[in-house]
């Protein structure tokens, strides 16, 4: 017993390193995510769009822990290495921006075009009318996907594991191999990570305020 | 005074040459002064990992030594052994040192040196204490097989052993996890080194196995240094070389493995 | 590319992609097939497994599904359980897949007007026929997407087996990538095979969808 409590003090810097991983990422894929849904805002037909699309159909359906590979083993291979930590970081925001796009997507399709177009011809640059008017309606419409995603994010955290990053599960594994204890730390990595998602989770399910004016 | 100054020339000019090519292997290293080295920390007992979280072994002491001898501080990497060759290939490490199997083609590749060896070792079986119907490779056919993901035991099995003896096979990312699955049943045993699993069982590590004394063939080991860097390879083989012959190899297997090896079997 | 000639890796890539497509398949059929009665279950102002379910499904979604593989797999043979890995995996998947199914299934059913049921009862429907023929195929309108989008989760969940020893698309990548250092090449190929498998589950959605459609209201 007294070996599992020695392993406590790692256990609690792995889940610090989880969720400094995890909130990089996520904001990073909320941020970008959001400025790709207003790319091309309003064209009939884009190359742009089309390109973005075809990206996020990429990165949403291959397996995270492949894309981690791809960096982690192939950058070095094009003589990048990137670390176990730069091919977490990426990986995971290039999959998250595709997740994200999909959700402020599906948030702008909610608000009228009219709006848009109404402030154009008010004289509004682009700029204002996306800070201003978009946005502003979109991020409450938006809130609940993106924080479920969020949340998948630092559950995904786990699959770092697989590249040595030294995350909750991955000081998990240590920790059952020299105490041969898979229950006792298996059952501590769960609960940190659940007393790290329940916090999100309780955030998430509070009511979204009057979204779109109409 | 000619001959004298001649001489003296002379002195410097070798130690100066030797200095000079001592230091060559500085300059192809992934980071200054340092010697960037990747392990897999689940081999035991040439590297692991221990209670407190730290790395230690055979693998961890030679390495350590090497870096005195070439006055270089020595950072290890931890990563599954599948993804340690590959990475030493594509230049993210300075030397593997994980007790990598010196097969033909890992001899024969260009991608790296693989070094002159460290160990004398064998591949051999090691099966539940209560699965007394193991008691020689020939008795295998049949059984399910369980070897590390990477490693070189299940292509030493597969060429050494008669074609269609071994179908069912599981391969695990170390011999960690290899061991606990062969304690849980899921394979009837484990295609892997001699000394290792001798180690665990005389150190209380690994319990309810035996690792049988028939080996299918002998194997050596060695590390594995980058191909960018030659003056490196060249230097630590020397150091290997000298170390065979004075005795400070087998004092590091006496440590580890309580083995004493006989260099005559390493080809 | 040359890696796709070689005969045994080509094999290897094959034998992993046959146990991804089993696995994945197993699940979401499996994982489907539970959620429904937890979901109608979940229906009733009142029921005794009610917070158990609920206990259920707020832990498969919050616990990490290696996490989940992990403690089957290393977990289950202390208390004398020694399931094969493919077993242990299936049930991890299915098990975090159901909670998820179960809740997109409830916000289907919730989001039935309640005036459906009352209209179903002053019809004189029986519960069984009001299930079948009201709420059913709304709940599943409504959760349709949700659905088939973790399909496609679970197809990716699938390559998590690779940690648990079982050689799937993803451990075949490995040992190719750990004898010919090919990382790029190798992950690309796999890469291209979950994106066909991914773009055949979206298919199966649009021709769902599409049959919805011309069905009256």
């Amino acid at each position: 017993m007294e070996i599992v409590l020695a392993w406590l003090p790692r256990l609690l810097v792995a889940a610090a390193l989880t969720i400094g991983l995890s909130a990089v990422v996520f904001t990073l894929s909320a941020v970008v995510g959001l400025l790709l849904s207003l790319v091309h805002y309003g064209r009939e037909k884009s190359w742009l769009r089309n390109g973005i699309e075809a990206f996020s159909a990429f990165f949403r359906s291959v397996p995270e822990l492949v894309v981690l590979f791809l960096f982690f083993f192939g950058g070095p291979q094009i003589g990048i290495d990137f670390g176990p930590i730069g091919s977490t970081i990426i990986a995971f925001a290039l999959v998250g921006i595709a997740f994200d796009y999909q959700v402020f997507k599906g948030a702008l399709k909610v608000v009228p075009f009219g709006q848009y177009e109404a402030g154009l011809a008010l004289g509004l640059s682009k700029r204002i009318v996306f800070l201003r008017v978009l946005i502003p309606q979109i991020l409450p419409l938006a809130r609940k996907g993106w924080i479920t995603y969020a949340i998948g994010t630092v559950k995904r955290m786990s699959i770092a594991s697989a590249v040595s990053v030294s995350e909750i599960l991955y000081v998990t594994k240590q920790g059952i191999a020299a105490t041969n204890a898979p229950f006792t730390f298996l059952s501590l990595a769960v609960g940190l990570y659940i007393l790290i998602v329940t916090p999100l989770l309780v955030f998430n399910e509070r009511k979204p305020k009057q979204a779109v004016a109409r | 005074m000619g001959i004298a100054r001649t001489a003296l020339l002379a002195l410097i000019a070798v130690f100066g040459v030797s200095a000079a090519s001592a230091q060559d292997y500085k300059a192809a290293l992934v980071a200054p002064d340092t010697i960037t080295v990747g392990t897999s920390g689940s081999a035991p007992p040439f590297s692991m990992t221990n209670a407190a979280g730290e790395l230690e072994g055979f693998d961890i002491d030679v390495v350590n030594l090497v870096a005195k001898q070439l006055g270089l501080t020595a950072k290890f990497e931890k990563l599954d052994f599948a993804g340690l060759l590959p990475g030493l290939t594509a230049g993210r490490f300075d030397l593997i040192a994980s007790g990598v199997t010196r097969t033909p083609e890992r001899l024969a590749s260009k991608d790296f040196f693989l070094l002159s060896p460290y160990i004398v070792n064998g591949a051999a079986i090691t099966r539940r204490e209560a699965d007394t119907d193991i008691t020689s490779w020939k008795d295998v056919c049949g059984k399910t097989m369980g070897a590390v993901r990477g490693g070189a035991f299940q292509k030493v099995a597969k060429e050494k052993l008669p074609a269609d003896c071994v179908t069912k096979s599981r391969e695990y990312p170390g011999a960690t996890e290899l061991f606990l699955d062969l304690e849980n049943r899921r394979i009837d045993f484990a295609a892997h080194d001699f000394l290792g699993p001798k180690y665990l069982a005389k150190s209380g590590k690994l319990t309810g196995a035996v690792t049988l004394d028939d080996l299918l063939t002998t194997i050596t080991q060695s590390v594995a240094v980058s191909n960018k860097n030659k003056p490196l390879a060249d230097a630590i083989d020397a150091q290997f070389e000298t170390w065979r012959k004075d005795g400070t190899l087998q004092g590091l297997a006496d440590k580890w493995f309580g083995a004493s090896i006989d260099w005559s079997k390493a080809q | 590319m040359n890696i796709l000639l070689d005969p045994t890796y080509q094999q290897m890539l094959f034998d992993g992609l046959v146990m991804t497509l089993l696995i994945s398949v197993v699940v979401i059929i499996v994982s489907n097939l539970l959620a429904l009665p937890l979901a109608i279950y979940m229906q009733r102002p009142k029921g005794a497994f009610r917070r158990v379910i609920i206990g259920y499904s707020f832990f498969a979604r919050a616990a990490p599904v290696l996490a989940l593989l992990f403690a089957l797999y290393y977990g289950l043979p202390r208390f004398g359980i020694y399931l094969e890995p493919v077993p242990s995996a299936l049930i991890g998947l299915i098990f975090a897949s159901t909670a998820y199914n179960l809740e997109f299934l409830r916000s289907g059913f919730e989001s039935i007007p309640s005036g459906q049921l009352d209209a179903a009862k002053a019809l004189g429907l029986r519960p069984f026929a009001t299930y079948w023929k009201v709420m059913i195929p709304q709940a599943y309108r409504l959760a349709g997407p949700s659905l088939f989008s973790n399909a496609i989760q679970m197809v990716k969940g699938s390559s998590l087996a690779s940690l648990v020893a079982i050689d799937e698309l993803t451990a075949a990548s490995t040992v190719i990538i750990s004898e010919t250092y090919k990382a790029i090449e190798v992950l690309l190929v796999v890469s291209v095979f979950y994106l066909v498998i991914a773009a055949v589950i979206i298919a199966l959605q649009y021709l769902y969808e599409s049959r919805q459609s011309t069905r009256r209201r």
